[in-house]
C-alpha cells in the first residue's frame, strides 16, 4: 500500500477528496439535526404545540 | 378501526422517526464496518491490475459512487411519483432528501473519474456520451435542489420538483447505453454505442462480470458498504426534513398564538 506507483497522487487524491466531501455531508446532516432538535426543545419549553394553532383556528 | 399494514405504518412520520431512531445506528455501524473491510481488501489483498496498475484502486471508490448516483436518482423519481399519486408527505420528504445525497455521490463519481482518467486516458475530461450524461445527471440534481429552494410555497415546490425528477429519469437509460449501446432484437432496435474513452461495463452486463474475483469481491463489498452509507445518509436527511417541517408548523402555531393575544388585548 505504501508504494502506489507513479500515480499515487491520483489515488490518494481520490480518497482524500471523497473522505472530505462525505465528512462535510455527515457533519452538516448531524449538526442540522442537532440544531433542529434544540429548536424543538425550545418550543416544548415555551409550551408551544401544534394544538395551539388548531385551537386558535377553532376559536376564530 | 382498520388495521394498518407495514407500509402504512412506515409512512406515518411518528412511526418512521421511532423506527429510524433504532435503525440508523445499526445501518451506520454496518456501513462503516463493511467499507472498512472492503478498503482493507482493496488496498492489501486485491492484486494490481495488469493494465491499469495501482490506479485500479480508484475503481473501488468510483464505481460504487457512480452506481449510487444513479440509484439515488431512481429512488428520488420513485418517491416523487409516489408523492404525486398518493400525496403522501413522507414520499416528498424522501424525494427531497435523496437530492442532496444523490448529488454528493454523483459529484464523487465525477471527481474520482477525472482523477482516474488523467493517468489512464491522459486527460481529466472528455465531452463524450458517458461523462457528459453523468454531468447532466449532476446538474439535474442541482436543478431540483435549486427549484425547491426558489419557491416559497412548499406544496407547489414539491409538485414541480417531483415532475422535474420524473422527466429527468430519462437520463438513467441514456447513461447505461452510452457505452454499450442497445440491442433489442424482438423490437428490431439496435443502437450502437457512442465513441467513448470510458470502458464498457464489466460488472453489470448480460454475459456476467469480466473482472477477476480477486478484484470483483472487494468491489462488491465496497459497493454494499457505500450503499448502506447512502441509506444511512438518506434516512438522516429524512429525519432532519421531518424535524424542519415540524419546526415550521410550530412557528406558525407561535404566530397564531401571538396574534390571538394581540387581538385579545386590542378588544380590551
Amino acid at each position: 500500500m505504501s508504494n502506489l506507483g507513479k500515480h499515487a497522487v491520483f489515488i490518494w487524491g481520490s480518497y482524500v477528496i471523497a473522505f472530505v466531501i462525505l465528512a462535510v455531508l455527515i457533519i452538516w446532516l448531524v449538526s442540522t439535526g442537532r440544531a433542529y432538535a434544540a429548536r424543538l426543545d425550545d418550543f416544548k419549553t415555551r409550551g408551544i404545540t401544534r394544538r395551539n394553532r388548531n385551537n386558535n383556528q377553532v376559536e376564530k | 378501526m382498520k388495521k394498518q399494514n407495514l407500509m402504512q405504518k412506515i409512512a406515518n412520520p411518528k412511526f418512521f422517526m421511532a423506527l429510524t431512531d433504532k435503525l440508523l445506528p445499526v445501518i451506520t455501524f454496518l456501513a462503516i464496518g463493511i467499507v472498512a473491510i472492503g478498503m482493507y481488501l482493496a488496498f492489501f489483498v486485491a492484486p494490481v491490475d495488469y493494465q491499469q496498475g495501482h490506479t485500479v484502486k480508484i475503481m473501488f471508490l468510483h464505481v460504487p459512487s457512480a452506481w449510487l448516483g444513479m440509484m439515488g436518482y431512481a429512488l428520488m423519481a420513485i418517491s416523487s411519483l409516489s408523492y404525486l399519486v398518493f400525496h403522501h408527505p413522507l414520499a416528498d420528504v424522501s424525494a427531497r432528501s435523496c437530492a442532496i445525497v444523490g448529488a454528493v455521490f454523483t459529484l464523487l463519481a465525477l471527481i474520482t473519474g477525472a482523477l482516474w482518467g488523467k493517468p489512464m486516458w491522459g486527460t481529466y475530461w472528455v465531452w463524450d456520451a458517458r461523462l457528459t450524461s453523468v454531468l447532466i445527471l449532476f446538474f439535474l440534481y442541482l436543478g431540483i435542489i435549486a427549484l425547491r429552494s426558489s419557491i416559497d410555497d412548499e406544496a407547489l415546490a414539491s409538485k414541480q420538483a417531483a415532475i422535474m425528477a420524473i422527466i429527468g429519469v430519462a437520463i438513467l437509460p441514456f447513461i447505461k447505453i452510452s457505452v454499450e449501446g442497445l440491442n433489442i432484437p424482438w423490437l428490431g432496435l439496435n443502437l450502437p454505442s457512442w465513441n467513448t474513452l470510458h470502458q464498457p461495463p464489466s460488472v453489470l452486463r448480460s454475459g456476467g462480470p469480466t473482472i477477476h474475483s480477486s478484484i470483483l469481491v472487494p468491489l462488491l463489498i465496497n459497493a454494499l458498504g457505500f450503499t448502506l452509507m447512502f441509506f444511512a445518509l438518506h434516512l438522516k436527511a429524512m429525519r432532519n426534513e421531518i424535524l424542519r417541517r415540524k419546526i415550521k408548523s410550530l412557528k406558525l402555531a407561535e404566530i397564531a398564538r401571538i396574534r390571538s393575544y394581540e387581538s385579545t388585548i386590542a378588544n380590551f
